[in-house]
């Protein structure tokens, strides 16, 4: 209500109109139906970054020309998240990005969770019950060359139907101090990533400076792996998971030294011998089952997406356990084996009664196994982690400072006045580059990646509730001039389907790709009755 | 005198309870669900209504304001969203930082500024000092706080390289007052400190100066000219007149000036209470947002009261009613 | 005996002298004067900035080898350079001549019509209706004020109607007070008591002889409220909650400072901030020749 407090005119008012002057085509009056109406594009505020306004501003101006008013509103991260990506409120176009979470290296994430009727990340809101079923089913196909091809299946289906579409896959990036550190190494396709061994702990120090500085934001809540949901990998560095995923997109052993499936929902899952918690205590199976069996018992809101199809552990000797599920999950070692840790039970089956609210830092029980040991963590400022030298993968150097700088000037003056080793983030990635450019000590890696910048459009509103105009749109999208005006060079023009090239196997490269083509764009639209008033601007087809 | 400071105590806490009161519907006009974010990484639905529940966001409005305003009483804004902390842990540390910056910054402005507007309102009228002591006061005055900061950066920090422009320096694993004693922490006041203080000082100077400006055509200051005072002495007595408009106007400032350090901790990447108000309301933790707001607005009202109490100290002519 | 003069016979040079009195001490104050053709220029560059624009303000420049040109220096084709999306620095910073003047204008003049109708309301009739008026200025003058813009862009979303609204809400309570006192001044004058016992109506008094009189006081409220809505809209902006489909100065800086240019691309961050000094300075400074010429203890001799 306050809100619409004052209306103005004009054109500086929040109004990006854009009318098509495509002159031609257009039908005769008597056969254009209603006009349609000023559409709105809502795209990630610059909190998260500039780069998403400029490709707002792109592809409307190319959707303009087909004779659509169109209206650029920015939106916060977290209330886009609230409202558009989990709240079912899309209004009409949408233009974000998704991260490029390791575990979104499984396809089931592109397919199923943001394609699937009814489904909370489904914000497009389109529905196709017999896609959504199979959509569902392939994550239950063990055999991985069926699974393969119900994939690949399920990208042609929904090609064909372009409820939404990839613009490009982001280039992420890393810079960092190469007078002070070598082999710092790439995550791709995965953005640095702490769940990743690459680079933090193949890092290694050139000066006696052995800490390596981490200029980053503030994105940790607590230490406590039952409860932190943002800054999961960053607490994955002292508490081990039992795989890792790399960057060639396997799962390998972490503190799991090997495991084998007894049946489609029984794991047994051996440990690494020899590790121990940062208070010299041995690993066990009784602390892996303890957890599991801990998570299964409270089911933490943080954690219940990945854990719920988990029923329960049972210990078999000292170093064997078995895990066991509900239903077959073939995503199960990539998304589930990656992200459970190992808590220590001889300190949480003393810790208070509400384990999930326990604040482990006041209590001094930041005690895991992983390759760091927690030291101190100042709110907003500065978290530092100590190497864990008796760790199986220890890392070459003496600790790990991550500042809580939180802007690009910040992380910038941070990495030339030294006091920075490494940047991965906030600072856009172009800006990196520069850096490095301008500056013989810092090196620059471009890390591409299968995160994704999607358009979303409002399946359950006319006219995108009409194939042949969601068509249209695709067709008139520019994903070159998107990667140019809005990444700076720093993104890849995406393929066709919602599964990123870079997931290699799992995307179908039969799909024909669509080329940009506004005149084709119109075309479709005409073909499909649609019609174009004497002002160019667009119109329905008569009912 | 006393019925007077207890009715205006009355006043001030109707004033907190009804800024408060706005507060609430300020925030209830985006509706809250903080469970969004988790829902991203996919929360089942009854672990979402038990954090909702949990966090107070269930029921009606009248509900949801009766236990907001119950918890008010007793000053329990609740865990934040994000921290999953009680909030005030989050905050103290982060008034703090604010407070090292904000106290040494404002002192310094209204010192040097008082003095600068004493030599101003003392010089000749129409002198060159008068005039340019006004013009650049003025000048300074007109600059946005985030462009002082900004200069300071590009001159100190990145051209000359004297100083660092971010952040509160290493630590060193210290923690508590022990902390803030290091070197390192107090280079890196510098920059914040002096922004304040540029920021705050041409205010001060051009108060004093119209005060002193005023005092030096009143019939006591040319009687105590007329004994053969010197005129330095006379300055001095015009001055001091003058600090009592300056004093009952600091207080009001002073929190004020504290609500606007927001955008130099921006700049200056410091973790202060400002810069945690605005990550607050980025990140739609409203808990943090509304206690960090509350505590500005509480400062403002306990300055306002303790303007009004001073004046009256200063000043024997004004009467409590 | 002049006031009643004054009242019972204007004669018709005298009968302007509320706007021509403050406009003569303007330009006789050479700060003053200053400021006005500083105004008029900006003024002047506003309403001819899409002439004077040489680019649209969000195109990229794209080289003959289909590279985007970022952050480059200025040149005969860009006089101002471009920023890191290869956008002309110069047209946007003259198009933010119009943006900025615009919302200062505009809240400036929400402001002094709101604060004008509680001030003048609040002052003239007094009793309860000040009471209730007073109490709400009370309340109102205890909200932060940056913290405050913040919160409600933020919550109601970034957009040049919405930060043009929370200006409104956050300077009409301190004008209002000031033009109360005025008014309460001016209601005490022998010649206003004389017309309320002549039979004159209320709108009447208020209109021939309290507004003429507090107009001083409104028109400097405005011109201070022009300089606090710029100053808002620029520190939004600056933080990030600026309107996007413009480009403000605080906008800018914004960019400049979010990709990490702030320091190094100084054709990008000079223009805006020097333009924003020279602006708000000299409203400051047209602002200071109002309360000198209406305290004439500081009027020079």
């Amino acid at each position: 209500m306050i809100g619409k407090g004052l209306r103005l005119g004009g054109p500086f008012t929040a109004a990006v109109a854009v009318v098509g002057i495509y002159a031609g085509t257009s039908a005769t009056a008597q056969e254009l139906g209603e006009k349609i109406p000023k559409m709105t594009v809502e795209y990630y505020a610059s909190d998260m970054g500039p780069e998403f306004e400029q490709s707002a501003r792109a592809l409307a101006d190319d959707w303009g020309k087909l004779g659509l008013e169109l209206q650029l509103v920015p939106v916060q991260f977290s209330t886009f998240v609230t409202q558009y990506i989990v709240g079912g409120q899309l209004e009409d176009l949408a233009v974000f990005s998704v991260g490029a979470d390791p575990d979104r290296v499984d396809p089931t994430y592109w397919v199923y969770d943001v394609a699937a009727c009814g489904l909370r990340r489904n914000g497009s809101k389109w529905c196709d019950e017999a896609y959504s079923q199979r959509a569902s089913d392939q994550r239950a196909i063990i055999d991985q060359s069926d699974r393969i091809e119900a994939v690949h299946a399920l990208q042609e289906e929904f090609v064909e139907a372009m409820p939404f579409f990839t613009v490009v896959n982001r280039t992420y990036g890393i810079v960092y101090n190469s007078s002070k550190w070598e082999n710092v190494t790439s995550p791709e396709p995965v953005a640095a990533h702490e769940e990743l061994v690459n680079p933090w702990l193949a890092a290694r120090p050139l000066t006696d400076d052995r800490w390596l500085d981490w200029a980053y934001f503030e994105d940790v809540s607590t230490y406590n792996p039952l409860a932190e949901e943002s800054a999961v990998g960053w607490v994955r560095f002292i508490f081990d998971t039992f795989a890792k995923n790399n960057s060639e997109g396997k799962t390998v052993p972490w503190a799991a030294e090997s495991w084998t499936w007894i049946d489609d929902t029984t794991l047994e899952v051996t440990l690494r011998e020899g590790m121990l918690f940062h208070d010299g205590e041995a690993v066990t199976a009784d602390d892996a089952v303890y957890t599991i069996n801990t998570v299964v018992d409270l089911q933490p809101p943080a954690m219940s997406s990945r854990t719920s199809n988990i029923t329960g552990a049972e210990k078999i000797d000292d170093l064997t356990f078995r895990i066991s599920l509900n239903s077959p999950d073939a995503a199960f070692e990539i998304t589930v084996l990656t992200y459970m840790f190992i808590l220590p039970e001889h300190i949480w089956s003393n810790g208070p009664e509400d384990l999930l609210a326990w604040d482990i830092v006041a209590d001094d029980a930041v005690i895991g196994s992983g390759p760091f040991k927690f030291k101190t963590w100042l709110p907003n400022e500065v978290h530092e982690l100590d190497a864990n030298a008796d760790h199986f993968q220890a890392p070459e150097y003496d600790g790990l400072r991550r500042l809580a700088l939180g802007q690009a000037d910040a992380i910038r003056a941070a990495l030339l006045d030294g006091t920075g080793d490494i940047a991965t983030s906030v600072l856009p990635v172009a800006s990196m580059d520069d850096l490095a450019r301008q500056n013989d000590f810092l090196e620059f890696i471009e890390v591409p990646s299968h995160g994704s910048v999607f358009v979303w459009m409002n399946n359950e509103k006319a006219p995108f509730n009409d194939r042949a105009f969601r068509m249209a749109i695709r067709k008139a999208s520019n994903k070159q001039r998107v990667m140019i005006e809005g990444w700076q060079g720093f993104a890849v023009p995406a393929s066709e389907g919602p599964v990123p090239r870079v997931l290699g196997q799992w995307y179908n490269s039969d799909l024909e790709q669509i080329a940009f083509d506004i005149d084709a764009a119109r075309q479709e639209l005409e073909d499909a009755g649609y019609g174009w008033g004497s002002d160019g601007a667009l119109h329905f087809p008569v009912k | 005198m006393r019925a007077y400071i207890l009715r205006r105590l009355l006043q001030s806490i109707v004033v907190v309870f009804a800024v408060t009161t706005i507060m609430f519907f300020i925030f209830r006009i985006v509706p809250a669900d903080p469970t969004a974010m988790m829902v991203e990484r996919g929360m089942s639905e009854e672990a979402r209504q038990a954090l909702l529940k949990e966090w107070g966001l269930t029921g009606s409005l009248g509900t949801q304001y009766v236990s907001y305003i119950k918890n008010l009483m007793v000053f329990d804004f609740g865990e934040s969203f994000f921290y999953k902390k009680p909030v005030w842990d989050v905050l103290l540390p982060r008034i703090v930082n604010t407070l090292w910056i904000a106290v040494p910054g404002l002192l310094m402005g209204a010192a040097i500024g008082a003095g600068l507007g004493m030599v101003v309102g003392w010089s000749k009228r129409g002198s060159a000092t008068e005039r340019s002591g006004i013009l650049v006061a003025t000048i300074i005055r007109g600059t946005p706080s985030f462009i002082i900061g900004i200069a300071l950066l590009a001159i100190f920090s990145s051209w000359l390289g004297w100083l660092p422009g971010f952040g509160m320096g290493d630590a060193n694993g210290k923690t508590g007052i022990a902390r803030f004693l290091q070197g390192d922490f107090l280079i890196h006041l510098i920059l914040p400190v002096l922004a304040i203080t540029i920021y705050f000082l041409p205010e001060n100077l051009l108060l004093m100066r119209s005060g002193v400006a005023e005092n030096r055509t009143e019939d006591y200051i040319e009687l105590v000219r007329a004994k053969g005072v010197s005129n330095s002495r006379v300055a001095w007595h015009a001055g001091r007149n003058s600090l009592l408009p300056l004093i009952t106007w600091l207080f009001p400032a002073l929190a004020e000036t504290i609500a606007g350090i927001v955008v130099i901790e921006i700049v200056f990447s410091w973790p202060g209470i400002g810069r945690e108000l605005v990550m607050a309301v980025t990140r739609q933790d409203f808990p943090l947002a509304q206690a960090a707001f509350f505590l500005l607005a509480v400062m403002i009202v306990v300055a306002n009261f303790a303007a009004d109490l001073t004046y009256g100290k200063l000043d024997p002519r004004v009467v409590y009613r | 005996m002049t006031t009643l003069v004054k009242y019972t016979k204007q004669s018709p040079s005298r009968r302007w002298s509320w706007l021509t009195d403050p406009l003569a001490a303007l330009i006789r104050d050479r700060f003053a004067l200053g400021g006005l053709i500083i105004l008029a220029i900006f003024f002047l560059i506003a309403i001819f900035a899409p002439l004077i624009a040489t680019h649209p303000p969000f195109e990229s420049a794209i080289s003959d080898t289909g590279r985007l040109m970022r952050l480059q220096p200025p040149s005969a084709d860009h006089w101002l350079g471009t920023t890191t999306f290869g956008q002309d620095v110069f047209s946007q910073f003259v198009l933010g001549f119009r943006v900025t003047l615009m919302v200062g204008v505009l809240g400036a003049i929400a402001v002094g019509v709101i604060s004008t109708l509680f001030g003048v309301i609040s002052g003239y009739f007094g009793g309860w209706v000040d009471d209730v008026l007073m109490r709400i200025t009370d309340i109102a003058l205890s909200i932060p004020t940056l913290p405050f813009a913040i919160l409600a862009v933020g919550l109601l979303g970034p957009s040049i109607n919405n930060i043009i609204l929370v200006i409104v809400l956050l300077f009409w309570r301190n004008g209002a007070r000031i033009i109360r006192s005025a008014v309460l001044t001016e209601r005490e004058r022998v010649y206003v008591k004389w017309a309320r016992t002549a039979g004159a109506s209320h709108v009447h008094i208020i209109r021939c002889h309290i507004l003429p009189n507090v107009f001083r006081v409104i028109f400097l409220w405005v011109t201070m409220s022009v300089a606090f809505a710029v100053l808002t809209e620029a520190s939004l902006s600056f933080i990030g909650l600026g309107d996007p489909s413009t480009t403000s100065w605080g906008q800018m800086l914004n960019t400049a400072f979010t990709s990490g240019n702030l320091r190094s691309a100084w054709w990008w961050v000079v223009p805006p901030s020097l333009a924003l000094v020279m602006l708000i300075s000299s409203l400051y400074l047209v602002g200071r020749a109002f309360e000198e010429h209406a305290n004439p203890r500081l009027r020079a001799k």
